[in-house]
């Protein structure tokens, strides 16, 4: 047994020897696992980048950034956590103009079992190049934590680059997005496209009940308070104020509107071990019990929604007109309630935001190729993720689908299928009043606070712990990120 | 110049030889990054920082969870080394004995160690957990659930695993360690009529010296690394009674504060530094014995 | 008499193997169990029954036999995800190389440590020792620094090359060295040996249970490293199996088990041969003691 195993051994060890020495230069053109693999993979662009050799010289270009270069071979990596088929195409039609300029797109191509290992990977591995001085010239911050980078002076602080740029134009792009991004004065990461929020409303239902509201400023309680005014002589199937949103998000939302009755950022001091947050969990458990918000509601007058494009708006607000049954009804989308009443406006949510590396070598160059990125010609291309920065790819998108004067439905079954809705010039200029007034930007990634709120409070709504218990467990892990 | 200093300076010269390999591959890969490590908490940035003095410490000192995190992990260390050195060094004993099947027993105890993260995760899971198997054992006897990893009890499961992955290791070690005992030294004691304790306390003891103060230093670096599986299970903030000092450091790292994390790291040496400087001087008695 | 002891002692201990060997039982066994089976038993990892929606309260269902034996999860392994072998052999061809390199270089330098006088011999170990002890985020950025100025980056050479230059090999057999009593190397320096041939002849022999244990040590450490590949092997074709299973979130968990037997299989075989080697070692010693 022992001998065997001994040959055993032996025989694997020098054959690994020979073969690691051997096999190792070419797993990369052989393909090994050709990329179909159930393991992420590295996209790589054709060539090395060999543009982040040099030291970077930030304080060398204070005054503009000056022209990207023409005639000099530069490479600029560009560096996202999906793959993503408008960088792919924005990296062709650039290189095909600018023959000198390379764009090394990195990406990791996971599935969805390997992607929270994919994910630590691409954090902690861009976190350590940019910590020591290299790191990829552009970045997508979507997956980041984008607040610990511009408190390290990591970011370029776009704005001024803008500023100093005669060939950007602010007005071209959705100034109240560009505002709404700014942190501490500065902005420091440039988004190709953005989502807005807001709560679709059956109009029909909303008129007839009679009562006033004023949905450009309103908080949540007054918006339950008058739901569940309007809800009141209604019959069971449409008793629901909210569809649509699970407790554990309505308790962080809840929470943040009264953000400093919770949390002393200042003193690092925690206080959810109160009668104000056990009572305002137990509010909106009692909201769920009598049915005035709940997910499997089927016609609940508001529900949240996500509006990605044009033609998603038009989707949202049409489909309840199709509801076969008798059960069809106008809709109209409605500002969701605010957090802050003394500034209203709706709120916003970045996709692919890019931010560019302080530390850059070929600044110049990156800063050129993000302009492309948000310029007319790549953000007319922009399909469904998203509306585009760029106002005039977007009155483009919206042109083309009004001069069209419908809308396919997506779904591919259901009762919603095959059907296409009608679209006109006056849906445009309403979906405009919203894109406008979205102010408030939402982080990409919910915030480490509102996390632990939610998972911990989904404890207490599913019956399983009291109160009392997910409190003292939400107090007990806010506290210690708190003094950090 | 007596024949005595040329010995010296010949042994100077081949220990020189010796190191070399060592030290050059030691110096760039371990001790130019730890110094580095060092600059950088007493500056303000990575690249080309600035020296900014203390200030990274008191930063670090006055953040109340460090302070929670540097308790905790003393209390960790503090109560599950000792217990892993007693426990291991028991079996050790027990598995150099005349046993049947001693070779399968050696192996078993050291099997935990092979168990690879994923799985020492999945089973602490399936017992752990809120729905977990102690918890259903648990309300089968009319006791109630507790979210073991949210409690006070957590630092207790945490002990568990820790000494259950661990100990195999250090069982290695001493068992080595008791083989390489020459044994004749038992056999003149057998002779002069010591007693079993005496030749422990006298002769296996002493023996161990060398091999005790590696298992202590082992046992502190694999209490650090039960880090990896505790933040698979509880994440960046887990219930503060383990919130040890890698949760600070690693978070630190993700919000790519390196200051405060040399710092920290700088802090934690310094104890561990008077810790590794009794050990050696224990050790040194135990060398002058020897020559 | 003493055959009672014996049994007694066997069947303590006994218990006790069992008692760690019960999460690798649990591995193996239910590796043998279909994805569906695996889903229905710990489908609720994680998750809270909604009592109050009227939901039953449910318990993770652990399981020592499946209702049917099935080699799904090895089929999927081995035949559907041509990574993990592709992985499984990276691993091999990193942890080799470290394992050869650092009993070597250790071995020389723990004999200057041990058995050498110089100056300073103490406060260069102390430095040695206190590497170890550093967290891995704390030399990351440097580490990272050095790899790119060497040229490492993406290459297997980043984390062979540190993993060769450890401190834990020279901390471990200086302290197994410092058992060897010196009248064993008086005698030979005697007879005219210079310290090479010490080292060589006598030395290396005495030690051999050490250096079994630190080659099973070093396995284990390096078989399931993650942070440094993680960070230095940019490459998914490169990276070790031990990323593989770094982390089981639901979607993989049907294939767990059964990749994880097969993660410790190496591991496994080493251990059965090298506790041999141990064995031979006490009766060497005994021998020559």
């Amino acid at each position: 047994m022992k001998k065997m195993l001994l040959i055993v051994l032996a025989t694997v060890f020098a054959w690994a020897i020979a073969a690691c020495s051997t096999g190792t230069g070419n797993h990369g053109e052989n393909g090994v696992a050709g990329g179909n693999g159930n393991m992420s993979n590295i996209g790589k662009g054709e060539e090395q980048s060999n543009s982040n050799d040099k030291p970077g010289s930030p304080s060398g270009q204070q005054a503009g950034l000056g022209r990207p270069s023409t005639t000099e071979k530069k490479t600029v990596v560009f560096s996202t956590f999906f793959p993503s088929n408008y960088f792919k195409e924005a990296k062709k039609l650039y290189e095909a103009k600018h023959p000198n300029i390379t764009i090394d797109l990195q990406y990791i191509d996971s599935d969805n079992a390997q992607l929270e290992e994919n994910l630590e990977k691409f954090v902690k591995t861009t976190g350590t190049e940019m910590l020591s001085g290299k790191g990829p010239d552009l970045i997508e911050m979507d997956q980041l934590p984008s607040d610990s980078y511009v408190k390290k002076k990591m970011l370029a602080n776009l704005g001024e680059i803008i500023d100093r740029d005669p060939d950007f134009k602010k007005d071209n792009y959705f100034t109240n997005i560009l505002n709404g991004m700014q942190v501490n004065g500065g902005m420091y990461g440039l988004p190709v496209g953005f989502f807005i929020y807001g709560m679709i409303g059956n109009e029909d239902a909303i008129t007839k009940s009679g009562v006033p509201f004023d949905d450009s400023n309103w908080n949540w309680a007054q918006f339950i308070a008058t739901a569940k005014e309007m809800t009141k002589s209604m019959d069971k199937d449409h008793q629901y104020a909210l569809g649509g949103s699970l407790p554990e998000y309505m308790t962080t939302q809840f929470v943040n509107e009264r953000f400093a009755t919770f949390i002393n950022q200042e003193q690092g001091k925690a206080s959810f071990e109160s009668s104000s947050f056990t009572d305002l969990l137990k509010q909106v458990k009692v909201l769920f019990d009598e049915k005035v918000v709940g997910p499997e509601a089927r016609f609940p007058l508001f529900r949240t929604v996500q509006i990605n494009s044009p033609g998603d708006y038009i989707r949202e607000l049409r489909q309840s007109e199709f509801l076969s049954g008798g059960n069809a009804y106008g809709s109209k989308l409605y500002s969701s309630p605010s957090t802050d009443q003394q500034h209203p406006g709706g709120s916003f949510r970045t996709y692919q935001t890019i931010g560019l590396n302080e530390r850059s070598a070929v600044k110049p160059e990156a800063w050129d190729f993000l302009k492309f990125l948000l310029s007319e010609e790549m953000q007319a291309k922009q399909s469904g993720a998203g509306f585009p920065l760029n106002k005039a790819a977007y009155a483009k998108q919206a042109k083309g689908i009004v001069e069209k004067g419908s809308v396919e439905s997506d779904q591919p079954i259901g009762p919603m299928k095959g059907k296409s809705f009608e679209i006109t010039q006056q849906d445009i200029d309403d979906l405009d009043h919203f894109l406008i007034g979205a102010a408030y930007p939402l982080q990409f990634k919910p915030s480490q606070i509102d996390e632990i709120i939610a998972v911990e409070t989904k404890a207490f709504f599913t019956g399983q712990k009291s109160a009392k218990d997910v409190a003292k467990l939400i107090q007990n892990r806010v506290t210690t990120y708190l003094n950090e | 110049m007596n024949s005595f200093a040329r010995h010296l300076r010949k042994e100077w010269l081949a220990a020189v030889l010796f190191l070399a390999p060592s030290m050059i591959g030691f110096s760039i890969f371990y001790l130019f990054p730890f110094a580095t490590g060092l600059l950088y908490s007493v500056q303000d940035t990575t690249i080309d920082g600035s020296f900014v003095g203390l200030d990274n410490y008191q930063a670090v000192l006055s953040s109340g969870s460090f302070r929670k995190a540097a308790s905790n992990t003393l209390l960790f260390t503090g109560v599950s080394v000792p217990l892993i050195i007693m426990l291991s060094l028991l079996f050790a004993h027990l598995l150099n004995k005349k046993l049947f099947i001693r070779g399968w027993l050696q192996t078993a105890f050291v099997m935990p160690l092979v168990v690879p993260a994923a799985s020492i995760v999945m089973m602490w899971q399936i017992l752990f957990d809120w729905n977990g198997t102690l918890n259903a054992w648990m309300q089968h006897l009319q006791a109630g659930r507790i979210d073991w990893m949210k409690s006070d009890g957590s630092i207790l499961v945490l002990i568990m695993i820790y000494i259950w992955k661990n100990v195999g290791y250090n069982i290695i070690l001493f068992l080595a360690g008791l083989q390489s005992i020459p044994k004749d030294y038992y056999e003149t004691a057998d002779i002069e009529g010591a007693g079993e304790l005496h030749k422990w306390r006298h002769i296996t003891w002493v023996y161990l010296t060398p091999t005790t103060v590696f298992v202590v230093l082992m046992s502190i670096i694999q209490s650090f690394k039960v880090f990896r599986e505790t933040y698979l299970i509880a994440g960046d903030y887990p219930h503060d009674r383990i919130y040890m000092l890698q949760h600070y450091m690693n978070n630190m790292f993700l919000s790519l504060d390196v200051q405060k994390l040399t710092a920290a790291a700088a802090l934690m040496v310094c104890a561990i530094l008077l810790l590794v400087s009794a050990m050696l001087m224990l050790e040194r008695r135990f060398r002058s014995y020897m020559e | 008499m003493a055959l009672l002891r014996k049994t007694m002692l066997t069947v303590i201990m006994g218990a006790f193997a069992l008692i760690m060997l019960f999460p690798m039982i649990i591995t193996f066994s239910n590796s043998f169990m279909a994805e569906s089976e695996i889903d229905y038993n710990y489908h609720l990892i994680g998750k809270m029954v909604d009592v109050a929606a009227g939901e039953k309260n449910e318990f993770i269902n652990l399981k020592l036999i499946p209702d049917w034996v099935s080699l799904d999860q090895y089929a999927e392994v081995l035949i559907h995800k041509p990574m993990f072998l592709h992985m499984f052999w990276n691993s091999v061809c990193i942890v080799l190389p470290i394992i050869i390199g650092q009993v070597a270089v250790a071995a020389l330098a723990a004999f200057a440590f041990a058995k050498l006088k110089f100056w300073g011999r103490e406060k260069l170990f102390i430095v040695y020792v206190m590497t170890m002890l550093m967290p891995f985020q704390v030399t990351l950025v440097p580490n990272y620094i050095i790899a790119g100025r060497l040229g490492l980056m993406n290459s297997s050479s980043a984390i062979i090359l540190p993993g060769i230059f450890g401190a834990f090999g020279v901390f471990m057999l200086r302290q197994f060295m410092l058992h060897i009593p010196y009248a064993y190397l008086e005698a030979a320096k005697i007879d005219g040996a210079g310290p090479l041939r010490i080292f060589y002849s006598i030395m290396l022999p005495l030690i051999k249970p050490g250096m079994a244990a630190l080659t099973v040590l070093l396995f284990v450490d390096h078989w399931n490293m993650v942070e440094q590949p993680l960070i230095f092997l940019e490459d998914a074709f490169k990276q070790p199996l031990s990323l593989y299973l770094s982390r089981i979130n639901e979607g993989a968990r049907g294939v767990a088990f059964a990749a994880s037997v097969l993660y410790m299989t190496p591991m496994i075989l080493l251990f059965l041969y090298a506790e041999s080697y141990f064995i031979e070692g006490i009766q060497m010693s005994g021998i020559k003691g």
